[in-house]
């Protein structure tokens, strides 16, 4: 069955980017349309409905995800995909001095009016954030194939993502006069965990990563997204002979990926890291998201000790985690941590994490 | 693999951990062992006198990366060759990560990690640290000898200050020498490094006047002090602006005036420089420092000739090296004499 030309128009409207799940609610179910009507043999002609992006309400998050969607959904377009926006030099202003208009132009993602491209929008909103799209053209190794080739590869690539993130975010990372006095601590931090979930998304996920940086007087935010393979499917495809069992939905595959390196490496690192300094990660993989706070990630550290030299019990650790909250999280759940479903999941994963900066007056 | 800093003694082969990583990997993260780094530690293990023990300083590394000592694990349980880490504390969790078990001694409350031999104990393990201060203090004096330029015909008037000297100390070869830099910087960032912790170490210090401050600038006003500040502020792990005000001193040559226009500096200024032989180029910053309505409140020099109180300055100076104990036969004394 070929493809038809592209004659329906299929506007998407990803809300006000104000979160992970608020794309989620908005995008999802006509994304999923989009795949309905691909598989059928249309190719619809997408039009991105920007117009509830607001100034000072889009998180770094949202937005990341929206571009690693949108970077994905381009491969399955004729032409790049219009653009529909409010006319709002404030947003435009943002959007350009975090490098989205560059990032979009470069890798023809979607294409902006004329009247937005053509405006000057240099406006200094907010020189604290930073987008980053990560890309690896090249063949990604097999870890069967030769493990120490395969283990250099990672090195490598952690490294180039490193160099990228130190020299396009360097600025982020340096300390002002009411902020922490041992900045290198939070930029090591930030560095190796980001680096790792990178890698994760070209090595697992077979996808280019969108990274988003923010730095706010409260605390650093790190958004890594792609629109990959998902958990679900890429623990399956590791056959990792450490992997002892198997999820069965797209949640349980986020919680066995968060604790499946018994050894403390890679993500299970980077959510210990975030948890120790205060901090909080949420992860996202098609319809499941799950937000890892101190007292939840405690409570699933210790199911997973008592189950120490057993298999792993999944059903254990799912019920640790409790029942998926429907409607808004109450405020306990935000201080505890949750999961959540949503009727359509977003390809691919989304982790977000915060480290809180410790303040000149808690030092004293 | 490019030459490594690495120091040898009879007994042991040392170095530090933040050299290794700022050679592999750059000061990007001066902190963070990374991948490069840890191939560096396995090349040292396996080809630097591997009979010996080594004796790794992990001062200044706060993170290590995912699976960077991996090789550095595998080639010394082959090789049996013992590994002794100092001031590990911080990457504590990783030691045994990456490297395994241990067994853990403090030492003048120093944590001292001892992998892979039994034989080390308290005893040896002081002797290390002892003689590995020992061989760092004789790298550093043996090439601050070096720098010293005998003039042709006897004693000569020096550049900055009415001192008739029978030669100068030229930093040059300690800077343009890519190892000799890393291991003096990185002593001299050590010595930053003390200054600044110092209130958590006293915190009922009296001496507000010499109480280090979180806040601060490094400041180089000579043409060998600036690669010096540099490196200082970027293996520093704190709060970095560095100001150069290139040929203020010794040998005044300001080249950009402009540069000198008043603007008031909230921050306290950290002198870094090479030598202090007369203290000349220190009165020129603290005069700078003082026209920006700051002050300096410490210097971090390679080495001095006299005292810090001899120098009548109100700051300490931290000095890698007596410059009159490395070269006791040279002679400064005053044009009148």
């Amino acid at each position: 069955m070929s493809a038809t030309a592209e004659k329906t128009i299929l506007p998407i409207n990803v809300g006000p980017l104000n979160g992970l799940g608020s794309l989620c609610f908005h995008a999802a179910k006509t994304l999923s349309h989009f795949s309905d009507l691909y598989r059928e043999g249309h190719v619809p002609k997408v039009v991105w409905d920007l117009r509830n992006v607001q100034p000072r309400h889009m998180s770094m998050a949202g937005l990341t995800a929206f571009l690693a969607t949108a970077y994905r959904l381009r491969k399955f377009t004729t032409n790049a995909p219009s653009v529909q926006v409010s006319w709002n030099p404030q947003v435009f202003s943002f959007w350009e001095d975090i490098s989205l208009f560059r990032i979009v132009s470069e890798h023809d993602i979607f294409r902006w009016p004329d009247a937005v491209t053509g405006g000057s929008w240099f406006g200094d909103t907010n020189p604290n954030t930073e987008l980053l799209m990560f890309e690896y053209k090249e063949h990604v190794p097999d870890r069967s194939d030769n493990l120490d080739y395969w283990k250099t590869w990672k090195d490598t690539v952690r490294q180039k993502f490193k160099d990228l993130l130190l020299l396009r975010c360097g600025r982020l990372f340096e300390s002002t006069w009411r902020s922490i006095d041992f900045p290198e601590k939070l930029k090591d931090q930030v560095a190796v965990a980001s680096a790792e979930l990178v890698v994760n998304s070209i090595l697992w996920g077979g996808s280019a990563a969108f990274v988003g940086l923010q730095r706010t007087s409260n605390g650093i935010t790190v958004a890594v997204c792609d629109s990959g393979h998902g958990f679900f499917h890429s623990l399956y495809a590791q056959e990792s002979s450490k992997q002892k069992v198997y999820p069965q939905n797209n949640l349980e595959a986020l919680v066995i990926g968060s604790l499946i390196n018994t050894r403390e490496y890679g993500l299970r690192r980077v959510i210990n890291t975030v948890i120790q300094n205060g901090g909080k990660v949420l992860m996202s993989s098609y319809d499941s998201e799950l937000h890892w706070k101190e007292p939840l990630w405690m409570r699933i550290q210790q199911a997973t000790i008592e189950t120490e030299g057993r298999p792993v019990d999944l059903g254990m650790l799912t019920q640790t985690i409790g029942s998926p909250v429907t409607g808004s999280p109450t405020d306990e759940d935000r201080r505890d941590g949750f999961c959540r479903l949503w009727n359509y999941g977003l390809r691919g994963v989304r982790i977000a994490f915060e480290i809180p900066l410790r303040r000149e007056e808690q030092f004293r | 693999m490019r030459p490594l800093p690495v120091l040898r003694h009879d007994d042991f082969v040392y170095s530090r951990l933040k050299a290794l990583a700022w050679v592999t990997n750059g000061t990007g993260l001066p902190t963070l062992l990374q991948a490069n780094a840890g191939r560096a530690v396995a090349h040292i293990i396996e080809h630097d006198e591997p009979t010996k023990p080594l004796v790794l300083d992990c001062k200044g590394i706060g993170e290590v990366d995912d699976h960077a000592l991996e090789n550095a694990r595998t080639l010394l349980q082959n090789q049996q060759r013992p590994l002794v880490l100092l001031n590990a504390g911080a990457i504590d969790a990783s030691i045994k990560r990456e490297l395994g078990e241990y067994s853990l001694i403090l030492i003048g409350g120093m944590p001292v990690y001892i992998l892979g031999d039994d034989t080390i104990d308290r005893g040896i393990a002081s002797r290390f640290i002892q003689q590995a201060k020992e061989i760092v203090d004789a790298y550093v004096a043996t090439h601050v000898k070096e720098c010293f330029q005998k003039y042709e015909g006897g004693r000569q008037r020096m550049a900055s200050t009415p001192l008739l000297a029978s030669g100068v100390f030229d930093a040059r070869p300690l800077i343009s020498d890519p190892l000799k830099f890393v291991w003096i910087s990185l002593l001299m960032a050590d010595g930053l490094e003390d200054f600044l912790d110092r209130p958590l170490e006293q915190p009922q210090s009296a001496d507000e006047a010499n109480k280090p401050t979180r806040h601060f600038r490094l400041l180089a006003v000579s043409l060998r002090g600036s690669p010096l500040a540099a490196a200082v502020g970027l293996l520093s792990g704190r709060h970095k602006t560095i100001e150069i005000v290139d040929h203020m001193g010794p040998k005044y040559k300001i080249l950009e005036e402009p540069s000198l226009r008043s603007t008031a500096v909230e921050e306290d200024y950290i002198y870094v420089g090479d030598f202090v032989i007369g203290g000349t180029e220190l009165r020129i910053a603290q005069a700078y420092a003082r026209s920006k309505g700051s002050r300096i409140k410490h210097a971090v020099v390679i080495g001095r000739m006299l005292e810090t109180a001899e120098y009548n300055l109100d700051f300490d100076i931290t000095s890698l090296v007596n410059l009159h104990e490395c070269s006791p036969n040279e002679r400064f004394v005053f044009l009148d004499y």
